[in-house]
This record gives C-alpha cells, sequence and structure tokens, in this order.
C-alpha cells in the first residue's frame, strides 16, 4: 500500500525512525510535524493525507487534542492511528473512543511497523 | 305484626324501631294486658279453668318464639346458641303437653291424669338441665369447683326439704290413693323440680360469662316461678284444695314471662366475641355464698314447721336431713377456710420476699409492722422496729416534720403516692440512699401509712460509675484525632446526632449545622453513588464498612476521607445506630496522585530512547540501511533482543507496582469464559506459529465475574509461558470448567515440568526454576507473580501442578458471575 501519510512526533528521533520505516519498508510518502500545532499548520494550507499517525504524549498540543483539531480540517473519515508508550487496555480503549483506526504500542519494530498501519486500515485493529 | 298500643307522638321512629327489633316484648305486652283485662273482667263466657288452658297456648309460643329469634342472635357462639334452643325445645315441649291436655278438658270434656301431656312436660326438666350445663365455667381451682358442688348440694338438700315436706311425703305416706303410674308420674316433677333448682344453683353461684349476665337472670326468675308453681300446685292437688281457676294457674301463665324477657335482652354475638367467653377469674361473691346459706335456713325452717305441726314426718327424716345440712354447712366452711389460708399464705409469702422493705406505721408515727426486707436494709433484728417511731428510720428528719407530710387527721398528706428519695438510717448509724413511695390504707377503721422502697445505694453507684465511664468515653470522643460522627437510623435512613469536634473542624461545618444531616452533605457529587454503595451493603448486613470517598468541605475544597462505618443493629438486625470515622487522606491521596504521575512519566522517559534505540536496532538488523557483515548483525540480533526483554522488564514492573499499590483495582463484571480464551488465542496466534505449537482449548459456556483485560492478561501469560516451555510440534491444551460457583481455568504443557518443591514459589518475583531460563526464555521473571496479583484481586487462586518431565498445568480459579451460581451445576 502507497500513499501520502502525516507523520507527527516530537521525538526527533523516533520521528526519523519511523519515517524511514515507513518510506522504505512501507513505501509510503511521509510528510513529518514534529509537534500537535505544525501537524495542524500542515492540513491547513491544504495537504492531504491518506492516514495520520500520530504520538499521544506531546508537550503542548498533546495527541487526542491534535486529533480534534484535525477533525475540523481533515476529511472526517481520514484514519488516525496513535502511536503510544501507554499500553493499559483502558488507555487503548480511550483512544478508540476518540475515533482513532488504531493504537500502536511504543516501542515498535520498525520492520513490522508498516504492516501495522496497513493491517489497521484494512479494517483489522 | 301491629301492636295495639298507643303510639307515643313525640317519638313514633324510636319506638317503631324499638317494636320492629323486639316485637316479641310488644306481643307481651299486649297479651299480658288482655289476660289481665279477663282475669278481672272475665269478659269470656265459660269455664274459667278451661279458658286458663287457652292462654297457656299462646304465650308457651311466644316463648319459643323469642328463644329461637334469640339463638339466631348468638349463632356465632355455639354453645350459647345451643343453651337458648335447649330452651326453646324445653318450651315447644311445654307447649305440645298444654294442647293435648286442651284437647282433653275442652274438646273431650275428660280431664285425664296421666296422660301424654305428662310425657312432654316432664321432658321440659330434662332440657332445661341440659341448657343449663352449656353455660360454661369461670370456676378456676379445685377447691372452688369443690365449694360450688357444695353450695349447690346444699341448696338442693335445702329445696328438697320444701319438696319432701310438700309433695313426695304425703304421696310417700298417704299415697295409698293413687295408682303406681300416679305415684310415679306425680313424684317425678317435684324431682325434676329440685334437680332443675340444683342446676340452677350451679349457674348462680359459680358466675358465668357476661353475654348471658342480664338474659340468664331473667331464666332464673322464670325457672323459680315455674318451680313455685309447680310445687303450689301439687300441694294443692294432694291436698284436694285445687280447683280450676286458682291463682296457681295464673302463675303458670306469668312464668312464661321471664322467659321471653330473657330472650329478647339476648345481644347479637360475633365470632370469638369475649364477652362468650368465661373470665378466667371467677368472681368469689358473697352474694354467692347467700344461695346456700338462704337454702339452709328455707331448709330448717321448712323442717322444723314440720316438726311443729307433725304431719308426715318419722324422726329419722328430720334428723337425716338435718345432719345432712349440717354436713354440708361445714364441709363448705372448711374449704372456704383452706381456700383462705392457701391465698393468706400466698400474700404472705409474696409481702416477705419482695425485694421491696415495706413499712407500715400509724398515724402517731409507730411502726406497726415490718418485712423482712425492710429489716435488712435497715439493718434491725428480726422485730425490732415495731413500736418504735418511724423518724429513726430516716437521717435528718423528725417524725414532727414528716406528720404534714403524710397528713394526720385521717386527710392525705401531699407526699401520700409520691414516688421519694430520702437517706435511710441503719442500726448502726451508717446512711443510705434510698426511695420511697408512700400509701394510706384502713386497717380496723384506723388510717395507716405504708412505706415500700428500696435501697437504690447500689444504683446510685452504678449510675455514677455510668457517668463516670461516659465522661471518659466522650473524652475520647472529643479529642480524638479523627473525626467521628454518631448517627442514628430515621426510617431506614442515618441521621447525625452528634460529631465530634475533629469531624466539625475537618468538614468546615459547626455541630449544629451537622446535626440531622446525612453523609450526602459532606460527599462530593461524583461519590453519591459509593455512599449509595455503603447504604446497600448496610442493608445486606455487614457491619463494618471502608470506603474512601471523597467530601466537600463547607468552604467548597475536596477533602479525601477514609470513612470507616461500623453499624450497630437492633435484635431484629435493622441497623439502629452508624459510627462513622472519618480520617483525613487528602496528603496521602496527593503524594499517590504524584506518585502515579511519577511512575507515569518515569514509564513515558524510559520508553522513548528504548523506542529509537529499538527503531534503529529494527532498521539496521532489517537491513534497511544496507547488508551489514555477519558478525555485526550477530551483535545487532543481540541488541535487538536484549532491548525486547528490557522493555518487556519495564512493562511489568510499572504493571506490578501498579497492581500491588492497589491503583490498578479490577472493575468485575459478567463475561462469558470462553470470550476471554478467544482474546488470548488471538493474541498469542502469532507467537505461537513461530513456536511451531498447537493449541487446543475446551472451553465449557460459563459466565464469570471478571475485569476482562486483565484475566486476558493472566490468561496470556500463562500461555504465552506454556509456549515457551514447549518443544515444537507440542501442543497446549486449555480448559474452563465449572466447579461449585467457581470457574477452573487450566493451561497445560508437556514441557520438562517443575519440580515439587517449587510449585510455590514460581509465583514469587524474578524466581525462575532455572537461572539460565531468563536469558533463554526471554522472560522477566514477574509473569506469573503479576498474574497471581491479578488473580487474587478477583478473589481467585492460581497454583501449579506437575510432574517432573510430564509437563505442567497451570490452573486459577475465578468466581463465577451471581447469574450463573443460581443456575443448576450442569456436569
Amino acid at each position: 500500500m502507497s500513499g501520502r501519510l502525516l507523520l507527527v512526533d516530537d521525538d526527533d528521533a523516533i520521528r526519523e525512525i519511523a519515517r524511514l520505516s515507513l518510506e522504505r519498508v512501507g513505501g509510503w510518502e511521509v510528510v513529518s510535524a514534529a509537534g500537535g500545532g505544525e501537524a495542524v499548520e500542515i492540513v491547513e494550507d491544504g495537504a492531504v493525507f491518506d492516514v495520520v499517525v500520530l504520538d499521544v504524549m506531546m508537550p503542548g498540543i498533546d495527541g487526542p487534542t491534535t486529533l480534534e483539531r484535525l477533525r475540523g480540517s481533515l476529511c472526517a473519515d481520514v484514519p488516525v492511528i496513535f502511536l503510544t508508550a501507554k499500553l493499559q487496555a483502558a488507555d487503548r480503549r480511550r483512544l478508540h473512543a476518540l475515533g482513532a483506526a488504531g493504537v500502536i504500542a511504543k516501542p515498535f519494530d520498525p520492520m513490522t511497523l508498516p504492516g501495522e498501519v496497513e493491517r489497521i486500515l484494512e479494517g483489522g485493529s | 305484626m301491629h301492636s295495639p298500643m298507643e303510639l307515643d307522638d313525640m317519638e313514633p321512629v324510636d319506638l317503631r324501631n324499638w317494636i320492629r327489633s323486639r316485637p316479641e316484648l310488644a306481643i307481651l305486652a299486649a297479651f299480658l294486658a288482655v289476660y289481665a283485662s279477663w282475669l278481672a273482667l272475665s269478659w269470656i263466657p265459660g269455664d274459667p279453668q278451661k279458658l286458663q288452658i287457652l292462654f297457656l297456648a299462646p304465650i308457651d309460643a311466644l316463648v319459643v318464639c323469642s328463644t329461637w329469634r334469640a339463638s339466631r342472635r348468638c349463632a356465632e357462639t355455639p354453645w350459647l346458641r345451643n343453651f337458648w334452643l335447649l330452651v326453646m325445645l324445653g318450651w315447644s315441649a311445654e307447649l305440645i303437653g298444654d294442647l293435648i291436655l286442651a284437647v282433653y278438658d275442652i274438646v273431650l270434656n275428660h280431664p285425664a291424669f296421666p296422660s301424654v301431656a305428662d310425657l312432654f312436660f316432664l321432658s321440659f326438666y330434662p332440657l332445661l338441665l341440659l341448657a343449663l350445663t352449656r353455660v360454661p365455667s369461670a370456676a378456676a381451682t379445685r377447691s372452688q369447683r369443690l365449694r360450688i358442688a357444695l353450695d349447690c348440694a346444699t341448696i338442693v338438700v335445702g329445696g328438697g326439704a320444701a319438696v319432701w315436706y310438700f309433695l313426695l311425703g304425703p304421696i310417700v305416706t298417704e299415697g295409698g290413693g293413687l295408682t303406681f303410674l300416679e305415684a310415679a308420674v306425680s313424684i317425678a316433677y317435684p324431682i325434676g323440680d329440685v334437680l332443675l333448682l340444683g342446676a340452677l344453683a350451679l349457674v348462680m353461684v359459680r358466675g358465668g360469662p357476661e353475654a348471658l349476665r342480664l338474659p340468664l337472670r331473667w331464666v332464673v326468675a322464670g325457672l323459680l316461678m315455674l318451680i313455685s308453681a309447680d310445687t303450689i300446685y301439687g300441694a294443692a292437688q294432694l291436698h284436694g284444695t285445687y280447683s280450676p281457676g286458682d291463682p296457681v294457674d295464673t302463675l303458670y301463665v306469668l312464668s312464661a314471662a321471664p322467659f321471653i324477657l330473657a330472650a329478647a335482652r339476648q345481644r347479637w354475638t360475633v365470632r370469638g366475641d369475649p364477652r362468650g367467653q368465661v373470665q378466667a377469674r371467677a368472681e368469689s361473691s358473697l352474694r354467692a355464698s347467700r344461695l346456700p346459706l338462704l337454702a339452709m335456713v328455707v331448709g330448717f325452717g321448712v323442717l322444723l314447721g314440720t316438726q311443729w305441726q307433725d304431719q308426715f314426718f318419722p324422726d329419722l327424716s328430720l334428723l337425716i336431713f338435718a345432719l345432712a345440712l349440717a354436713g354440708l354447712v361445714a364441709a363448705r366452711q372448711y374449704f372456704a377456710q383452706v381456700e383462705l389460708i392457701q391465698l393468706q399464705g400466698r400474700v404472705q409469702t409474696i409481702v416477705e420476699n419482695v425485694a421491696e422493705g415495706i413499712v407500715s406505721f400509724n398515724e402517731g408515727g409507730m411502726i406497726i409492722w415490718v418485712n423482712p426486707a425492710a429489716e435488712m436494709y435497715f439493718g434491725a433484728a428480726p422485730g425490732s422496729l415495731e413500736g418504735k417511731c418511724v423518724d429513726t428510720l430516716f437521717d435528718g428528719i423528725a417524725w414532727s416534720q414528716m406528720a404534714p407530710m403524710v397528713g394526720v387527721d385521717g386527710a392525705p398528706g401531699p407526699v401520700i403516692g409520691e414516688r421519694l428519695k430520702f437517706s435511710g438510717r441503719r442500726g448502726d448509724g451508717s446512711v443510705f440512699p434510698a426511695e420511697i413511695v408512700v400509701t394510706e390504707a384502713r386497717l380496723d377503721g384506723e388510717r395507716i401509712l405504708i412505706s415500700i422502697g428500696q435501697d437504690v445505694s447500689e444504683r446510685v453507684r452504678s449510675e455514677e460509675a455510668l457517668k463516670e465511664s461516659e465522661r471518659r468515653f466522650h473524652g475520647i470522643f472529643d479529642n480524638a484525632g479523627i473525626g467521628i460522627a454518631f448517627s442514628a437510623f430515621v426510617d431506614g435512613e442515618p441521621r447525625i446526632v452528634e460529631v465530634n469536634d475533629a469531624f466539625a473542624r475537618m468538614t468546615g461545618y459547626s455541630p449544629e449545622e451537622l446535626r440531622g444531616a446525612d453523609f450526602s452533605l459532606i460527599t462530593h457529587r461524583d461519590d453519591l453513588a459509593e455512599l449509595a454503595e455503603m447504604g446497600a451493603a448496610v442493608a445486606a448486613g455487614e457491619d463494618s464498612i471502608a470506603r474512601e470517598p471523597r467530601c466537600v468541605r463547607k468552604d467548597g475544597t475536596i477533602l479525601w476521607g477514609a470513612l470507616t462505618v461500623s453499624i450497630l443493629r437492633e435484635e431484629s438486625g435493622a441497623p439502629r445506630f452508624a459510627i462513622g470515622m472519618l480520617a483525613d487522606v487528602t496528603a496521602r491521596k496527593e503524594a499517590e496522585r504524584i506518585k502515579d504521575e511519577f511512575v507515569s512519566v518515569v514509564g513515558h522517559e524510559l520508553r522513548t530512547p528504548l523506542t529509537s534505540i529499538r527503531g534503529s536496532l529494527g532498521l539496521l538488523e532489517g537491513g534497511v540501511m544496507g547488508e551489514l557483515p555477519e558478525e555485526a548483525a550477530q551483535m545487532i540480533a543481540t541488541a535487538v533482543s536484549s532491548t525486547d526483554r528490557l522493555v518487556r522488564l519495564i512493562n511489568d514492573i510499572l504493571d506490578i507496582e501498579r497492581i500491588d499499590s492497589g491503583r490498578a483495582g479490577v472493575e468485575l463484571a459478567p463475561v462469558a469464559a470462553a470470550e476471554l480464551v478467544e482474546q488470548s488465542l488471538q493474541l498469542l496466534a502469532p507467537v505461537a506459529e513461530e513456536a511451531g505449537v498447537a493449541i487446543g482449548a475446551e472451553v465449557e459456556s460459563l459466565t464469570v465475574a471478571a475485569d476482562s483485560d486483565r484475566v486476558v492478561q493472566v490468561i496470556t501469560n500463562l500461555i504465552g509461558n506454556a509456549i515457551k516451555f514447549s518443544e515444537r510440534g507440542a501442543t497446549v491444551s486449555i480448559g474452563v470448567e465449572r466447579d461449585r460457583d467457581r470457574c477452573v481455568f487450566s493451561v497445560r504443557d508437556g514441557g520438562r515440568g517443575i519440580p515439587a518443591d517449587q510449585l510455590e514459589s514460581i509465583f514469587e518475583r524474578f524466581s525462575q526454576v532455572d537461572a539460565s531460563d531468563a536469558r533463554e526464555r526471554g522472560g522477566t521473571g514477574l509473569g506469573l507473580a503479576i498474574a497471581r496479583s491479578i488473580v487474587e484481586q478477583h478473589g481467585g487462586r492460581i497454583w501449579a501442578e506437575s510432574v517432573e518431565g510430564e509437563g505442567t498445568t497451570l490452573r486459577f480459579v475465578l468466581p463465577l458471575a451471581p447469574a450463573e451460581v443460581g443456575t443448576a451445576d450442569r456436569r
């Protein structure tokens, strides 16, 4: 699968690794943003994406808030996948309730990350 | 039914109602008016004796009708209904007898004696006897029954003397002119009369039920009139002085009237009417004793009169009668005395054994009599107090002061009947607190005063002790560091009665504001459900409930409280008082919150660099950065697996910390066991596939009470372990089955097993069967410890069974969902 993917994470290293993984292994066209504010700006500038991968814990505007803002600009049906270090089932459920298409745990294996994204987009979770 | 009487214009309605309710009385009045006018004026032509018969039949019929109506009115009280029915039958016989006699006298014009009519007349006696024996007895004791029997015997013998003199004697001694049948029938009447007299006496002296009291008086009057008529008639017949139209005939006619009055006075009774029952206490009135006295006087009078005239009696019969009467009177006197002595003994036993001291004294202040308890209270030798002045018993008050209080000139003083506190003085001069009541009584015309009371020093002492203990506990209550609220249940809801200073201080309300309030006043809106849960727990019978609801102070700030409620119950089990103890745990809660945040931040902060490390290594290992030399690839693979282990370790440590600190509470909900197993299998399918291990599951359809995420974590953990310790190609079996009200999960592998001495310790942290396992199998050593914590949070148990070399089975039990428990065990 390929398409345009918006990757949002405040940690430079992680963002870089995820970008490499998604581009090289998954074949996505990745646009990165270092925070919620930046992501919203990119989208408001008119960029269109097939999927958004969003970190949960970020300074300033966190993941859930970013999702909320993005919902205003993006078509409501663009899937959003969260990346989170919180592994509790309750946290996962909370994110699903916010309208996430799926949740991927950190740390992730860069070799399987694109596969997980694909699986979520295909309708599994 | 019409009334020939003049109606009173003023109260026509009442009179009409009265007549409608008791028509027999109206008819009786009319009949008596007609009868009286006939007696005075003889306005019907014909033989007066024969016409007398014509008056007998209708009044007999009226008795029959009215007694029938009386029996209907008390149909709910069987004995009373039977009484009236038997009286009715008696009078029916009388009516038939009179009609037959009328046929003989008027139609055949040939008076006959004895005739079929006598058969009916005589049956009146047994029927009335039977009726009188229906009346229940109030006699309680054996001696009372004996006395009643003696009274009856005296009456029968006394009455019998009269009957003997007037009737039987002459028949027996001068019966030459009579045939055997005539004599027998003649004797039968007076004998019936005497027996009836006995039964009557029985009913009169023993006291009957309230329902029959008024009617019974009229029945007695009627029967006495009948017996008198019989006696006079019999005597007149024997002496040949009887003539038709004799006044005795009028007596016969009139004797029916009381029966009609009696029947008319019978009130309605209802089922279980207490008036239809006999009072347990026999009324021992003097009036009852006068009857046998009267009978004795009559008997002796008759006998002496007989002797004076000396007509029929041999001296022997006089002697027999006199001895019989004297014997009966003596016996009755004896038993009455026995009864009296018993009663006296009972009263004396009570007076001597009561705990109250009784002192009686006269208006001069002189002690007349004291009971043993009083002598004990005052420390006096038996008999030593009588004759002394009553003020020797009191401390600090002289008779001259007491006299006006109790009253001395026959008039009661102000303290009579009042409960008084005073200081008593013992013989040795010591003083004690006492409580008395002074009453008055008359003894042989003199007014005496009776003081009844007790030494209350013991009570005063225990009251003091109680006050002391109350003071002590109140001190604890007032000065306690925790808030205490004492509530009473009103209509099932606890209302605060009293709070201590700490409680008021903690909540910011004044004690007055809290009084009457319930706990919802100080409970945070979001935690009201918790309060409701506590209420439900109280209703379910729990006596001690601890919760940590958020409270709101009066100023609106939040107070984290540790609330412990203890319930005091009534004997019925209903809650009566609640003692709520509130500790301020805001500081602890704050510390917990900070720690939570810290753990969360640490988790995040550790995972972030780990994510980069793991990601970088992953990209290198995956060849994304180009092919690596073989040795470097080997090193990178080692770094990846170590990083993975470090990640798991961090996850497990954070997990167990959360569970053990109690912050990861379980939320129990009914969930299908099969669903839990299914979820776990989905998570582990890739792992099992990679390890080449097959998984078989045999799951009963059961619903457990569980926090599904947590239980999935446990099952996943156990299956993950089982896969790790299985050879490629082996099978891991999962089972779920019911054991009474629990659900047993089992995970079995065919691995090398666990030595028996380690079956317990594997659940401890960082404990593995083989130290090398940690490295080889990639475990953290915390999985089973976490599993045990979760299972125990569910109120379950986890354990391992193993045969070394043959594999291991790990089992854990969870409670079934409440709905499931109710269903029958289907196994």
